[in-house]
């Protein structure tokens, strides 16, 4: 067991850095958990609307009024640069000019030519405000088409448009708890964890065991009297050690700051956390066994991790990602991942079904499984090689 | 009168609570070969990394070339070379490019610069090797490199630190005879080393230092004076009765008998026939025995009564 | 002196393969990524597809079959529709074969979805999609019914109002440039390319430090003033690392066609500008206490995957985040300062806000710069 417990003291040493990684991943995933766990329902969100006033009559008051109630009325100064900071920050959505004429134009049936607006092109919001003022003008024109008084048509409009659709919003958990136990935060936790686990696994384990391979201790090793196979399993079994306890301490930070109980739900997500743990180990480890020089890890830890998680629906929900994309994501472990982790809170139009979240783990597993045998081959062809 | 080259004075250097240097004073002149022995961490790879200006001190002062040495005595760097116990060189670089490299930062005369590495390579006999990258060198070569990288810039003082630690013996002969070479074309030379044959070799002065503090210093005749060793008789011999060696013990000039392991071992200090006395008691007594020597006191000797008894009983 | 160090410090990056080569993988593969990834989300949210969905009527709506007829014919069907019960739609919408079911009775409509996940998504945007055509259909029935009450003879005038495609509202662009949402994931890949530089500037200090390296001992002893060797070597990192953004840039823009507007020389200028920063960044990280050159490089790396990450390099909102919150952050963050430089250069018609940028990243090097000067600049140290 010298390899295993040489392994281990070289860990102890990578201790404070290690510390360094996780305590920072930690703080980047409650970020992510945070900037995502916003309850986003299904009413319409209020999005925060510039409206810019060149009429200013009755009419293009009502109207700002009218966009007053739905959305939150943000004061701009009217300047292009100035528009534009605020919409790429996000600090708006939307900016709608009312033009000069607004008035005369919509009471002589003319509806050319109204407004101009400011948006970020090809935004959800800013398609989201373009119907809300079109249905205004739309509703607004046909009423005075109707032959209703230009009051009359802004009353009638007003009423009309403040009626929302009854919309039913029905979750389709078999228990209303269960949904309750495996909150939005923890399922965004654990989605962004294949990312935060895969970085600090690359980055740390590989650092140890190119440490532990250095081409001398290796040879010297390799004189002793044990076998390549020992040593490999040696090596891996230190890598599990530690693997093990970043493991538990991001299974301990997840409770703690999602507060959750170890309820069903939670229970799978954490079990397929820990299959999706031992194949970043197993990524890890074989990145170690091929990397050259310690100073390229960083750079090809981030590579895999970044590119893993992009791929595979880590950053952008799956849903998003089109099917050429997420077809090709299949050969990769994080894809898997994802989507029985999407299945639990059913993201991604995925329906919760425990055979089928199995399925998905052990296609895990298999991956986790290849990736050791590679790397057992690996040590094997280095050690004739020598 | 020879030019005094390095002087320290009174220097204290303190890690915490360990005291590195405890008030040293050394002179080194011109010409010399200034040898600073004593086992490791006894002190000396500090004393010359405070002669560097490498590292602070508490107390004292040096001074090189007769001013006073700090970081900023660029005119003293540039005659100082100075071979490191770990090797320095970069191992993107090959050798030539690593000698260039360093001569570099002190010559920067394009043409006296090539002919320098030149001469570098031609002392260190690093010709053949000139393209490799210090990775493909042997440990003997590796070391040869840094010791050209060292004094490509034709120093006036060069300090040497433990050069030859790890190095095959071939190797380390050839470093001894580069190093008296360098003396002899002029340049002081400073060279530490725990190895006393090394130091006895070719050092003109020997400082010994023991925890920090100098205990001896002198040429290596005078050193071995200091102690009362003259000469240490051994005897490879299968037995010896305790009367013998009691008798051995009180023979004139003897001060010291030893057996052990079938070998007696006869320390004595002035007189003559030390030898024939001996063997003529042992020959008395009927004792078989093989071997003989008789050798004259070693720096050894001279280090291990200094620091393993004298220092120790005057505690 | 100069000229001599500096022809080595080449000699050394370019020879230590491994870093370098990765530096100019990095973008290369991550950017190739990218282009996958957004490709599928162009596909996913822009290219439209009929939704899905379950009407459940309560009496006879012809009306409204009408309607939904016409919306489910051709090639640009809005919705794929079925009718059916109560029970088979739920089950449908449990399934998730559907994205919502519309109820009718008479003249109300209600519809009913299932909850949307956060952000996004296509399944919120066809959630979306029916509530519209909900209101729509509302409003206008509402109209129709109020025309009729009260002014029949104007029924005719108020359809062809209803059906009149209007055009009122007239979207004035704000930029010339590219205003794809996805560029800003590739102004930050060459953000966190140039500060990945760093590991280059990490090596000038614990190479010239004496209590770090052998080296660094040595060339403290040498008579070359360590303004003349960092300075050097400063140049020769920030040369190669101006060349390995480069070559990302230059792969974006003519490999994967990423567009970043009509100032694509200015791109080149101020990603090597950000490599200037990322140089001198790896430069204070070095210099600054006894740490190891791994521990150091470690530390490096995560900073610079942090500014990468408040920069939006993972999240593309978290920019916006960190506006609301701590709008100074996004001023001083290297690799936000970085990737704003890119935005302003495609989005702004003059170079005011660019300047203004490039000037923050020529400071911030000069800061950097100066602080591993002053802390690399002894020669003397407590121990070795």
């Amino acid at each position: 067991m010298q390899v295993f417990k040489a392994f281990l003291k070289i860990s102890k040493k990578n201790i404070p850095m290690a510390l360094i990684y996780v305590g920072l991943f930690l703080v980047l995933l409650a970020f992510f958990v945070d900037s995502n766990a916003e309850n986003n329902s299904f009413e319409a969100e209020r999005l925060s609307v510039s409206v810019i006033d060149m009429d200013n009559t009755d009419a293009s008051r009502a109207l700002t009024e009218f966009i007053g109630q739905k959305h939150d009325l943000v004061e701009i100064e009217n300047d292009k640069d100035i528009i534009l900071d605020a919409l790429y920050y996000e600090k708006i959505d939307y900016v709608l000019n009312i033009n000069r004429g607004y008035s005369e134009k919509i009471s002589n049936g003319s509806t050319d030519g109204l407004f101009t607006n400011y948006k970020i092109p090809d935004s959800y919001t800013g398609v989201f405000i373009d119907n809300l003022v079109n249905q205004y003008v739309s509703t607004l024109s046909a009423y005075l088409a109707g032959g209703n008084s230009f009051d009359e048509a802004l009353t009638k409009t007003e009423d009309l448009l403040s009626k929302e659709l009854p919309v039913t919003v029905q979750s389709f958990s078999h228990d209303e708890t269960e949904t309750e136990d495996y909150s939005k935060k923890m399922m965004y936790y654990f989605q962004y964890m294949a990312y935060i686990i895969m970085s600090v696994l690359i980055t740390i384990l590989s650092k140890v065991i190119v440490t532990v391979n250095r081409k001398e201790v290796r040879s010297r090793t390799n004189c002793s009297c044990i076998t390549v196979a020992s040593q490999t399993a040696q090596i891996i079994l230190g890598s599990a050690v530690v693997v093990a306890v970043i493991w538990v301490i991001f299974i301990l930070a997840a409770f703690i700051m999602n507060g959750g109980t170890f309820t069903d739900k939670c229970l799978l997500a954490v079990f397929n956390s820990f299959v999706f743990t031992v194949v970043s180990a197993g990524i890890a480890l074989l990145i170690a066994a091929l990397a050259p020089k310690s100073d390229s890890i960083n750079v090809i830890s981030n590579i895999v991790a970044l590119g893993m998680s992009f791929l595979c629906g880590v950053f952008v929900n799956q849903s998003l990602l089109g099917e050429s994309v997420l077809s090709a994501a299949r050969f990769l472990p994080a894809y898997w991942y994802i989507r029985a982790n999407n299945m639990l809170s059913g993201l991604s139009e995925e329906v919760f079904n425990i055979n089928s979240f199995m399925s998905f783990v052990g296609i895990e597993a298999i991956f986790a499984a290849a990736l050791f045998a590679i790397i057992i081959l690996i040590y094997k062809v280095k050690h004739n090689a020598q | 009168m020879a030019e005094t080259i390095v002087k320290i004075e009174n220097l204290v250097k303190r890690y915490k609570d360990l005291i590195a240097l405890d008030h040293l004073n050394l002179e080194i002149k011109q010409g010399e070969v200034f040898g600073l022995l004593g086992p490791n961490g006894s002190g000396k790879s500090t004393t010359i990394n405070c002669l560097l200006s490498l590292l602070t001190f508490d107390k004292g002062s040096i001074e090189i070339f007769g001013k006073k040495m700090a970081p900023d005595n660029y005119e003293a760097k540039r005659n100082i070379g100075i071979i490191m116990q770990n090797v320095a060189v970069f191992d993107e670089l090959t050798v030539i490019e690593n000698i260039d490299y360093f001569c570099g930062l002190y010559i920067k005369d394009k043409s006296e610069r090539k002919k320098c590495v030149q001469d570098a390579i031609e002392f260190t006999e690093l010709q053949d090797f000139i393209h490799f990258y210090p990775k493909k060198l042997s440990g003997g070569l590796l070391r040869r490199l840094n010791i050209a990288c060292g004094i490509a810039h034709k120093p006036k003082l060069i300090i040497l630190d433990e050069p030859t630690v790890a190095v095959d013996p071939q190797s380390r002969n050839k470093i001894l005879e580069g190093i008296q070479k360098l003396n002899e074309e002029g340049a002081t030379i400073i060279y530490t080393s725990h190895y006393m044959e090394e130091v006895e070799q070719i050092c003109t002065r020997i400082a010994i230092m023991d925890k920090g503090k100098k205990i001896a210093e002198g040429t290596k005749d005078e050193l071995k004076k200091m102690i009362k060793n003259t000469e240490t008789v051994s005897v490879e011999i299968s037995e010896i009765p305790d009367d013998i060696l009691e008798k051995l013990s009180t023979l004139p000039h003897v001060y010291s008998t030893d057996f052990n392991n079938g070998k007696l071992e006869v320390k004595c200090s002035g007189g003559k026939h030390n030898l024939i006395r001996i063997l003529n008691v042992l020959q008395e007594s009927d004792l078989h025995f093989g071997r003989v020597f008789s050798e004259l006191p070693t720096l050894n000797d001279v280090f291990l009564e200094i620091t393993g008894k004298a220092l120790r009983d005057s505690d | 002196m100069f000229l001599h160090n500096l022809k080595y410090e080449f000699l050394q990056n370019i020879r230590a393969k491994s870093l370098i080569l990765w530096l100019i993988l990095f973008p290369i593969i991550l950017g190739t990524f990218f282009k996958i990834a957004f490709s599928g989300i162009y596909e996913s949210t822009t290219v439209f597809s009929a939704v899905p969905i379950a009407v459940v009527e309560d009496g006879d709506n012809s009306v409204f079959r009408e309607v939904m007829t016409t919306l489910s014919e051709g090639d640009d069907a809005l919705f794929e529709t079925e009718y059916t019960n109560e029970d088979a739609a739920m089950e449908m919408l449990e399934a998730k074969k559907i994205s919502g079911i519309l109820y009718v009775a008479g003249e109300k409509l209600s519809i009913t979805v299932t909850p949307a996940e956060g952000g996004p998504s296509a399944e919120s945007i066809r959630q979306t999609i029916i509530k519209s055509f909900g209101e729509q259909y509302n409003a206008h029935c509402n109209i129709i019914a109020d025309t009729v009450a009260n002014s029949p003879e104007k029924i005719s005038d108020v359809v062809s109002a209803l059906s009149e495609d209007i055009k009122c509202n007239e979207n004035i662009p704000l930029t010339n440039g590219n205003h794809d949402n996805m560029l800003s994931y590739y102004y930050n890949l060459i953000a966190m390319v140039a500060l990945l530089g760093s590991d280059l500037g990490l090596n000038i200090a614990v190479s010239s430090q004496g209590n770090l390296s052998a080296i660094g001992a040595r060339k403290c002893c040498s008579p070359t003033k360590k303004l003349v060797t960092i300075i050097s070597s400063m140049v020769g990192c920030i040369t190669v690392q101006t060349v390995c953004i480069i070559i990302a840039v230059s792969f974006l823009a003519f490999v994967l066609k990423v567009d970043f507007g009509s100032k694509l020389h200015m791109v080149y200028l101020a990603g090597s500008i950000g490599g200037m920063l990322g140089v001198s960044f790896g430069f204070a990280i070095g210099s600054i206490g006894r740490l190891g050159v791994n521990a150091k490089s470690a530390i490096a790396t995560a900073f610079s995957l942090i500014c990468c990450f408040f920069s939006g390099l993972m999240a593309g909102n978290m920019k916006a985040i960190v506006s609301t919150y701590a709008p100074w952050f996004n001023e001083i963050n290297p690799a936000a300062v970085i990737s704003d430089s890119l935005y302003c250069l495609n989005f702004y018609d003059d170079y005011e806000r660019f300047t203004q940028k490039i000037v923050t990243m020529l400071i911030m090097t000069v800061v950097f710069t100066i602080i591993g000067f002053f802390l690399t600049r002894r020669r003397k140290y407590a121990s070795l």
